[in-house]
């Protein structure tokens, strides 16, 4: 049997994150369809990495309603607003969540994937500024659970 | 031998206490859903037990009846939920509580009939089996019941449709094995009306019959007939001991 | 199912407290993107807006979209500064309305 290794893989710092129980935190990874929605959002502008936290689980047991939270990093001045992006979703965009003093920079809301994907959070600051964190995710797909059963 | 003696005894107490042979399918969710099936306020299921509420005080029929007028609260039929289906001796056959539910919207009520699986009968059969929350299933097959129960168990174990399978073949024999991402459930009837994700929406026990039956494309059964009933009755003993837990979650 | 919710807004708080408010509403969030078995495509029926004021100001509005999983669930905090009106707002795609109001009343620290 032949093993296939790949040496580019940082396969210990995997192995050593999911060993541990922790968010597998990845590098905002910028696809056609999730760039074709920053741009109809941001326009020309492009995130920064950090400054939000995007607290899901990282398996996830149906892709239907999945809990998350999105949260401005606390250190930094509050946001005026954090979007959620689903890459892989028919629709990237996700939600935008507008936020004006006395409220706090940070929701939680249950959410759709249709599949494994980099979720992306993204915090925008009064003067323009992008600060993005992404979070990879899991979807299983359980047995029997063809469309052609959605309906009843 | 000696040192087994208090295991067997323990054991012994058990079997006598009742306690359910099977495991809820609660104990097949992740944290994440179980926690949502536990929050009272999230729990989306909720929201057909609030509506059924409006439901029970909204006057109807030629009279202006409502459930209110003769039941009072709906905790009165605590204890109601996690005993059905039952047998009616003088109907001469198995109510459950689709339809208790639509038998006196018709009948008493003299209202049109709610369908199967419409708002309206989920919200209050919900609202209904909520009352008994945390009450022991526990259903009577015997006496009148018992050809009804056979009828049942007969139907659990026979094979159908293009795949060729019966209930027990997954539900009994490969309860706790994998299917893909899936664990095989034990067929517990314990949540329902329950909130699946799958439909993102609630449904009774026999929507989950019938989702069953087509998943394994067999011809699904009417909800109302005898032989629907019959599997519903033999599915709620094999399920006798767990709490209800309806609206439960389930994926 | 009509569109209904389920709100969780805070009564009482000292000036300076962290309140949280929950929500829950019946909506089947339907995407557009499925077809039935027909093979015809089930048209999209979502709620599109949120907003919530507090004492004559808006705080917090949200865009929702079809990735919001069906009955929406929200939850957001902020700090309870003066005594005053809480209303919440939602709005579907074809102009209708759920307004759920309350009554935020603050003390002295």
């Amino acid at each position: 049997m032949t093993v296939h290794r790949h040496p580019g893989l940082p396969r210990r710092a995997v192995i050593q994150g999911l060993a541990a129980g922790l968010t597998l935190l990845v590098m905002p990874r910028v696809t056609a369809g999730l760039d074709a929605a920053l741009q109809a959002r941001f326009g020309e502008r492009r995130p920064a990495n950090g400054g939000v936290e995007l607290e899901v689980s990282s398996l996830v047991e149906n892709g239907n309603s999945v809990a998350v939270t999105v949260r401005a990093d606390p250190s930094q001045p509050a946001p005026t607003a954090l979007h959620l992006f689903m890459p892989r979703n028919p629709e990237p965009w996700g939600t935008s969540f507008n936020i004006q003093p006395p409220a706090l920079a940070e929701f939680s809301t249950r959410i759709r994937l249709s599949g494994t994907q980099d979720l992306m959070a993204v915090a925008e600051w009064a003067d323009g500024r992008l600060g993005a964190t992404a979070v990879s995710v899991m979807v299983t797909l359980g047995a029997c659970a063809d469309e052609i059963y959605g309906e009843f | 031998m000696k040192s087994w003696l208090p295991i067997l005894l323990l054991l012994g107490c058990c079997a006598s206490a009742g306690p359910p042979e099977h495991r809820s399918g609660y104990h097949l969710l992740g944290g994440e859903l179980r926690a949502l099936q536990d929050d009272d306020f999230a729990n989306p299921g909720m929201l057909w037990v609030d509506r059924g509420e409006r439901l029970w005080n909204a006057p109807g029929g030629p009279r202006e009846q409502s459930c209110r007028d003769c039941h009072d609260e709906p905790a009165n039929l605590r204890g109601l939920t996690n005993r059905l289906p039952r047998f009616d001796a003088e109907a001469d056959r198995l109510h459950n509580l689709d339809t208790l539910v639509r038998d006196c919207r018709q009948q008493r009520q003299q209202a049109e009939v709610l369908p199967h699986e419409s708002e309206d009968l989920l919200a209050l059969t919900t609202l209904i089996a909520h009352q008994s929350r945390g009450l022991p299933l526990e259903v009577t097959v015997e006496g009148p019941a018992r050809a009804a129960f056979e009828q049942g168990r007969a139907s659990f174990e026979r094979r159908r449709g293009q795949l060729d399978l019966s209930c027990a073949d997954c539900h009994q024999r490969l309860e706790g094995a994998r299917l893909r991402g899936e664990t095989i459930s034990a067929g517990m009837v314990n949540g329902f009306p329950l909130y699946r994700l799958t439909w993102e929406g609630l449904g009774s026990r026999q929507r989950m019959i019938r989702w069953c039956n087509e998943a394994v494309r067999a011809e699904p059964m009417d909800p109302d007939s005898r032989r629907a009933l019959a599997l519903e009755l033999y599915l709620a003993w094999r399920s006798r001991g767990l709490p209800l837990e309806s609206p439960a979650v389930r994926r | 199912m009509s569109l209904s919710a389920r709100v969780r807004i805070p009564t009482e708080a000292r000036a300076g407290e962290v309140v949280e408010i929950r929500t829950l509403v019946s909506h089947p969030m339907e995407t557009g993107f499925r077809v039935d078995s027909f093979g015809r495509r089930v048209p999209r029926n979502i709620l599109t807006r949120f907003s919530c004021r507090y004492a004559d100001r808006e705080i917090v509005s949200m865009d929702l979209r079809p990735g919001i999983a069906a009955n929406p669930y929200l939850a957001f905090r902020f700090v309870a500064d003066v005594s005053g009106a809480i209303e919440l707002r939602w709005e579907g795609q074809d102009g209708e309305v759920l307004v759920e109001r309350g009554h935020l009343e603050v003390s002295a620290a």
